[in-house]
């Protein structure tokens, strides 16, 4: 990896908070896409049995 | 059964592969989470924006304000306007913004223009070059706004010495917002913040967003330092070209860049039309790329094959689905409804999954254009989507299963994969006549504006072969990107 060029501009100074806040975005996004997948699929399996 | 038979169940269900590919998409780019945050720094290399500009005298001031206001270092950043020809006000309010800024706006004029967005952008690249300046290259769209923090985000990806090339998130901003444009927006979720992002994951990228790309000087020096302008995709040739030598291309959807997109079908049409034409004659060109991973390193996988192809033949599968159906409707009527079912079955799962992870992948731009998600696939498919769930229902509501007429009604919902492209050009033609401007909506909303989409493949499947002239057709922009600003 190349070397972080800290020019001490104003942003950078949340730049670890930033990357951590879109880290965990990334979670809840992978959490999410588990749940949903279940719950379809759930619902598409308790369709076959009714029906 | 006989081997015909079986060849029209494979045909049909052929027809549930693009879906599901949309699915494994989905499921993938819920796993960025794996690999997000390698490689990431604060990083400023010298770069220098290039925005080919024909006559964008609407937009052109908002753009370079905006750009100039990034949060980046001043002394590394330069903006070079190509203005191609224009014959509108875009000269004089880029001589008035260089003269503004006049250590980091340039305008470039061409004297003779109209040969192509690509050939505007290689005239300001060697331009560039000649001054040997530059360490990286944005280039964007005249008309698009780049959130304040949109290109160090994507910068700070060139600090993986191994990352050539870095694509924004476009979002579609316009605001009031037409009907098109919502279902844009909802679209640009799919085909890009979870697409993309899947493409992360794969390790391989189908396409750097035209309207807002970053390129290493060692990337682009090393694919001849030109875009490529043999294709009416040159965004998709050049992403192709780079990872050919080695590189990477990432797709960074934190770095925001809204773009106004077409408010009417015919519009759309048109622009559509280009990528279609655009990704065929990609296809065509790498051909010797497609699944030898030797020769096309990760674009030779199976899996971005899959990704590719589902979209690119995305009519064909259509049409085989329908002619299989159709087939095995004539030859065994009880087996052709099993067949049916279990087609719309995947489709009905397909739908669920990708528009509940859409809401979930970018829960801002769902709250604008839910109902667009939701009716992404057209009123009529939906319908058939309850009736495959649940056959008996026309019995239900009294309709006689053995009458002739619903023979018809059957026949018509087998064929409704490939007869809602037609119904998607009717209503191109329609809205291209004038006639009837308020009806145009309404009938969107029916027939589906993922049909329309299939259609505007189609359509650009049968220009590439009548050997049409390459024409730019420019999407008008009229700086109807409120909320952003």
């Amino acid at each position: 990896m190349r070397e972080a060029d800290d020019t001490g501009r104003p942003w950078e100074r949340t730049f670890e908070a930033e990357l951590d806040l879109q880290r965990r975005a990334e979670s809840r996004l992978m959490l999410r896409g588990a749940t949903i997948l279940v719950v379809v699929m759930a619902l598409v399996v308790i369709r076959s049995v009714l029906l | 059964m006989r081997a015909l038979e079986w060849f029209f169940v494979a045909l049909a269900l052929a027809g549930g592969i693009p879906p599901l590919v949309g699915c494994y998409q989905f499921m993938l780019a819920a796993c960025q989470r794996l690999r997000f945050g390698r490689s990431i720094a604060p990083f400023y290399p010298r770069v220098a924006v290039v925005v080919p500009a024909w006559n964008e005298g609407a937009v052109i001031a908002r753009t370079l304000d905006r750009l100039v206001e990034l949060e980046y270092p001043a002394d590394r950043l330069r903006i070079y306007v190509v203005d191609d020809a224009s014959t509108d006000a875009t000269p004089e309010i880029v001589r008035g913004k260089a003269l503004e800024h006049p250590e980091a706006v340039f305008h470039l004029r061409r004297e003779t223009g109209g040969e192509g967005k690509a050939t505007t952008i290689n005239h300001g690249l060697r331009v560039i070059r000649a001054e040997d300046w530059y360490e990286a290259i944005l280039i964007i769209d005249a008309d698009v706004i780049l959130t304040r923090d949109a290109l160090r985000t994507m910068t700070r990806r060139l600090a993986d010495p191994e990352v050539g090339a870095v694509s924004a998130y476009i979002k579609e901003g316009s605001e009031p917002a037409s009907y098109l444009n919502r279902f844009v927006a909802f679209e640009y979720i799919t085909a890009q913040a979870a697409a993309r992002r899947a493409q992360n994951v794969l390790g391989v990228q189908a396409c750097l967003a035209g309207g807002s790309q970053l390129f290493t000087r060692e990337a682009l020096e090393a694919i001849g330092g030109e875009i490529d302008t043999a294709t009416l995709a040159e965004d998709t040739a050049t992403t192709f070209k780079i990872q050919l030598i080695g590189k990477r291309v990432v797709f960074e959807p934190n770095a925001i860049v809204w773009a106004e997109e077409p408010r009417e079908v015919e519009g759309l049409w048109k622009q559509r039309l280009r990528w279609g034409r655009g990704n065929v004659q990609v296809t065509l060109k790498f051909r010797d790329v497609w699944l030898r991973r030797h020769n096309g390193q990760r674009l030779g996988g199976i899996s971005f094959a899959l990704i590719w192809f589902s979209v690119t033949l995305m009519p064909l599968f259509m049409i085989g689905a329908s002619v299989g159906l159709i087939s095995l409707y004539l030859i065994d009527r009880d087996f052709s409804v099993t067949v049916f079912q279990t087609l719309w079955a995947i489709n009905l799962f397909s739908y669920a999954f990708i528009t509940a992870s859409s809401f979930s992948v970018d829960p801002e731009t769902a709250k604008r254009c839910w109902i667009e998600g939701i009716m992404f696939p057209g009123l009529i498919s939906l319908a058939i989507i309850v009736y495959a769930s649940y056959p008996p229902l026309l019995s239900s509501i009294g309709v006689n299963p053995a009458s002739v007429e619903l023979s018809v009604v059957i026949v018509a919902i087998y064929a409704w994969l490939s007869l809602s492209m037609l119904a998607a050009f009717g209503v191109r033609c329609l809205a291209k006549s004038g006639h009837l401007p308020g009806l145009i909506a309404p009938l969107v909303y029916i027939v589906g504006y993922g049909p329309l989409l299939t259609a505007m493949t189609a359509a650009a499947y049968v220009k590439e072969l009548q050997g049409a002239e390459m024409g730019w057709d420019k999407t008008e922009k009229t700086g109807q990107l409120g909320e952003v600003l």
